[in-house]
């Protein structure tokens, strides 16, 4: 009996190795990739302990002696555009969230589902109307540009996930902190959105991971180097004649290792929020 | 409740990035005239090269400051098109030709005559590449360099394989060249070295690769005035050689790109092939000397040709709207200047980027860089093919219609191509094909 | 409207000024773009329903039509399926439980951009690091052509895009499944319920609301994948990989169709708007009321 759950429990780790490797191995590959010499990798010798590691990839990504081409830069903008996405995505999320589960109004339904179905446009086919206007915002070629866009792009969704959130706070608190004097506004921030907190990151982190990959909108608005974010930096590599393929492979690591430190310590919160958004 | 305060500390750290983010993003005003321009050389040397010869170029124009922007090639297209739309252009552009026809076509570009004909009559333009950006009785674009195909192949490889290191001649020559140069090393029945390299990728590339075969067959996209003319035995035979030799290919080129060839040729995987002599500076860089080049083959009969792809400079209307004009032309000229032309040629990608003027193919500032020293005869040969070149659809010294740049776009000679190789269907059929998409995109 | 109401709509007018101005509005710009023949962009000629006659009667958008529907049901049975299993293999407490799912969730939150890289590089035939090992193992005998193939390369596609979803759908099924109380098994298992039955009675009611709630996330996460087709095949090989909002953008920006490629994406979004319309009615609401 005893062995058997041994076997058992042993077969358990064994599936949940697998998977996981099954999951990881292209980033691990990729990343005991970079470590190789050019000469290496475009000869196919690429060992999963490299024999003689270098960082002659990394090298020119962080000390290219120009304001171009500049990894930390690409890093920094794409920092800072996340985090900004994040912030007002959740800001203008748990506003909506809230309006669709306190007040009644006509249309509240076919509203809180628009927050889902707007994503089955295809973005593609909005480029370019969405340049024009925002040429005529003079936002072209601009961080908050891009900015805002993301933030289209996320909110509806963390909108949505929020709703449920605040559907399954009582009432009744509020209640009786407008008793006590507190309004509205007062009421949300000092005491809903704290009860919602789990579901305020969950929007922040699904923003900031879907502001990160988003490279469409921001190849066609931004055309400034010092501006441009990871995927803009990353594509430099690719594509034509000449890929450097060491460096790309270095700029791959170096696009992910920033989100992965951002988001390890957060996903098990986002999980968590995640979840209780999509079963209540 | 220690779990709900550790979301709510994070996100008061979200917060206070944002704020940073606010406040970053001032800009600075001066009072010197400011160009900006787009070039899509990504690789960091080529970047480095622009760079050294802007530098020069402000020190002899103090008032003048001029901005590079790397825009890949693959965004080049949808970004150009959306920012004349939108109003947002740069100064100017570095282009090819067709890309030249696409700005012209959405209204965004001005002609350029005065500065062709002053360069032209200064350094002496090769004509082939200047036709290209000439139509409705104006040049749109200020050829800078240009590009050019020649028959790389690793000498080692022949003497050992083949018993010569004099390379094939006729493409007859280069299929029996390439039979002995198929060769499975080590027995194990896997091949190890392929004697060509080709594509059949649906890409730019892989149209790069055919007009390298058809060219030498004389095809034609278009007659003289401008109708399709596709269809025709010469594009029949250029496509069955293109069969013939895919036969020495690895059978995984059918999905290659510029990336993956040159990562197989650098390789050793691949003996021969049509291609940019830029591998040159990889090559050395790597301290390998066995790379060489010559005239493409040619069939039986035939003409020497190869494919060329001139790189211009397209002026946007922003420019003259900006009355920068003066200061986009003085850039012009001196980026022409045979020595600070070699910069952007020789020192930008050895062997990639050449001459497109007779002074500047002669300057010494060109043959003296290491590179190309290094690899003198594939480069005399690169240098010299640049006259014998032509490109799809631009093949009659002017520009006899317009749409060659929605063909190419649509990749339509690729899917020629895939059609042979990966579907193999008759080339009659493909050329038929080939013809009625040509005059499709026509109208 | 009364007060109330109308506070109601104040509360949620950031979030709907945001799709009206970068959802709706490009929306009706498309649609009325589609009724008119534009080359560049510049010029436009009324050409009435000409755009879409062209493009019912071409033959790359009916080899999209069917690619999308390929790519976009294929892989929605398989990133309902796997995870399906693998949660039902991982629903157990096992040490490091936390450390693992935390780890499953990075092929989720990995851009396009970096997938693309890493398919083209990993699965290159003749020096990719998968065909070697392949090769080593003596599965194939020759290199797998996965991206250059017409066979091959929409299914690899399919496969990675698969495989970037099964760790997260597989969490959000482990989650559905941590809601049902550990004594219900076992009052189930006391009357003697077999595996099956376990699964029929009690795991698909539970989990059902979930399922439905993946359905839509992965069909739309599935349908609009754009650049990950673009940067690995361009669409082909010929147009093996070639889905709508591939031809919606290469219509646009590399033939300069706009009119055309307008009409191709008029025509995906009001058939998505009708498949929407539908699941709400039929699918989405009996879910939630269980």
């Amino acid at each position: 009996m005893v062995t058997r759950r041994l076997i058992k429990r042993l077969l358990l780790y064994l599936a949940v190795l697998v998977f996981l490797f099954v999951c990881l191995f292209p980033f691990g590959w990729v990343l005991t990739g970079s470590f190789h010499s050019l000469a290496q990798i475009m000869e196919g010798q690429i060992h999963w302990i490299p024999k003689d590691p270098t960082l002659e990839n990394y090298i020119p990504l962080f000390f290219s002696k120009m304001g171009i081409k500049n990894f930390p830069v690409y890093i920094l903008n794409s920092l800072m555009i996340g985090c900004a996405t994040a912030v007002l995505s959740s800001i203008i999320a748990a506003l909506g969230g809230y309006g669709l589960s306190r007040y009644e109004f006509y249309g509240r339904d076919v509203l809180s589902r628009m927050m889902l179905f707007i994503y089955v446009f295809p973005v593609v086919l909005l480029a370019l109307p969405i340049n024009e206007s925002m040429a005529k915002l003079r936002l072209v070629d601009s961080r908050l540009g891009i900015i805002l866009i993301h933030t289209a792009l996320a909110a509806p969704f963390c909108t949505w996930l929020l709703r449920s959130f605040f559907d399954s706070i009582p009432k009744a608190i509020e209640e009786s902190a407008a008793v006590d004097g507190a309004n509205k506004i007062q009421t949300l921030i000092w005491i809903v959105l704290p009860l919602a907190a789990p579901g305020v990151l969950t929007a922040a982190v699904y923003s900031l991971v879907s502001s990160w990959g988003e490279q469409m909108f921001a190849s066609i608005l931004i055309s400034s180097d010092t501006m441009k974010t990871l995927p803009l930096g990353i594509a430099m590599y690719t594509s034509e004649q000449y890929i450097e393929w060491g460096q790309l492979l270095a700029g791959t690591v170096l696009t992910f290792v920033p989100l992965l430190l951002i988001f390890m310590p957060l996903s098990k919160h986002f999980l968590q929020g995640f979840m209780e958004g999509a079963l209540k | 409740m220690r779990l709900k305060s550790k979301p709510r500390r994070l996100t008061c750290i979200l917060l206070g990035v944002a704020v940073l983010v606010l406040i970053n993003g001032v800009a600075f005003g001066a009072d010197k005239v400011k160009l900006t321009f787009w070039h899509h050389e990504a690789p960091s040397h080529r970047v480095m090269a622009f760079q050294k010869a802007i530098d020069m170029f402000e020190k002899e124009h103090p008032n003048i400051k001029v901005k590079q922007e790397v825009v890949s090639w693959g965004d080049a297209w949808p970004k150009t098109l959306s920012a004349i739309r939108a109003g947002t252009t740069p100064d100017f552009e570095f282009d090819i030709p067709d890309f030249n026809l696409s700005a012209y076509m959405a209204g965004g570009i001005i002609p350029v005559d005065d500065i062709v004909k002053e360069i032209d009559e200064k350094y002496g333009y090769f004509k082939s590449n200047v036709g290209m950006y000439r139509h409705d009785g104006h040049y749109w674009g200020v050829p800078i360099w240009t590009m050019v195909f020649t028959w790389l192949y690793r000498p080692e490889y022949l003497k050992e394989y083949v018993g010569t290191t004099d390379p094939p001649k006729t493409w007859d020559e280069v299929l029996d060249y390439a039979k002995k140069l198929t060769v499975d090393k080590d027995g194990d029945g896997k091949v190890d070295i392929y004697g060509i390299g080709l594509t059949a990728s649906k890409s730019l590339c892989t149209q790069e690769f055919i007009w390298s075969v058809m060219t030498t067959y004389g095809v034609r996209i278009y007659d003289e005035n401008g109708k399709a003319n596709f269809n025709t035995p010469q594009t029949v035979k250029a496509l069955e050689t293109y069969k013939k030799l895919w036969e020495y290919a690895p059978p995984a080129a059918t999905g290659w790109i510029w990336g993956e060839i040159e990562m197989n040729f650098a390789g050793g995987k691949i003996a021969m092939m049509p291609y940019f002599p830029a591998l040159q500076k990889r090559f050395y860089d790597a301290g390998n000397l066995d790379l060489e080049g010559a005239e493409l083959p040619v069939p039986g009969g035939g003409q020497r040709s190869t494919i060329i792809y001139p790189n211009a400079i397209m002026i946007f209307k922003s420019a003259e709207k900006r009355g920068v004009l003066d200061e986009v032309k003085q850039f012009i000229r001196f980026i022409m200047k045979p020595e600070v032309n070699a910069i952007l040629t020789a020192e930008q990608e050895p062997g990639g980027f050449l001459p497109v003027t007779e002074k500047a193919a002669e300057s010494q500032a060109y043959w003296d860089n290491k590179y190309i020293s290094a690899f003198k005869n594939l480069n005399k040969v690169a240098v010299n093919e640049v006259k014998n070149g032509t490109l799809y659809g631009f093949t009659h010294g002017k520009v006899v219609n317009k749409t060659i740049g929605d063909v190419i776009g649509a990749n339509t000679l690729a899917e020629v191509v895939q059609k042979v190789i990966i579907q193999d269907e008759d080339p009659k059929n493909a050329a038929k094909w080939g013809h009625k998409k040509i005059e499709e995109l026509s109208d | 409207m009364n007060k109330k109401q109308a506070t109601g709509l104040l509360y949620l007018a950031p979030v709907l000024i945001l799709i009206i101005a970068f959802f709706l509005y490009p929306s009706i710009s498309i649609i009325k773009t589609s009724f008119y023949q534009t080359r560049y962009g510049i010029n436009f000629n009324f050409a009435g329903l000409k755009n879409y006659l062209v493009i019912f009667g071409d033959e790359v958008f009916h080899a999209s039509l069917v690619n999308s529907l390929i790519w976009t049901v294929t892989g929605l049975i398989l990133q309902l399926t796997i995870p399906l299993g693998t949660a039902l293999l991982l629903n157990q407490r096992f040490g490091g439980n936390t450390f693992a799912r935390a780890t499953m969730l990075v092929p989720w939150i990995t851009p396009s951009v970096i997938i693309a890289i890493m398919a083209r590089w990993i699965l290159e035939p003749e020096l990719g690091m998968l065909n070697s090992i392949l090769l080593r193992l003596g599965i194939v005998d020759d290199p797998i052509n996965f991206l250059g193939s017409t066979t091959a390369a929409l299914p690899t596609l399919i496969i990675a895009q698969t495989w970037q979803f099964i760790p997260f759908g597989t969490l959000l099924i482990l989650a559905a499944l941590q809601t049902i109380p550990r004594a219900l098994y076992d009052a189930m298992k006391v009357d003697g319920a077999k595996p099956m039955q376990l699964f029929r009675y009690l795991i698909v009611p539970k989990i059902s609301p979930m399922i439905g709630f993946m359905v839509f996330l992965a069909f739309v996460w599935n349908f609009n994948v754009f650049d990950k087709i673009w940067l690995t095949t361009q669409g082909g090989p010929v147009n093996a990989t070639m889905t709508l909002p591939v031809l919606v953008y290469k219509r646009a920006f590399k033939t300069f169709r706009m009119g055309q490629s307008s009409a191709v994406g008029t025509i995906t979004v009001v058939g998505l708007i009708i498949l929407g319309i539908i699941y709400f009615k039929y699918l989405w609401k009996p879910i939630k009321q269980e």
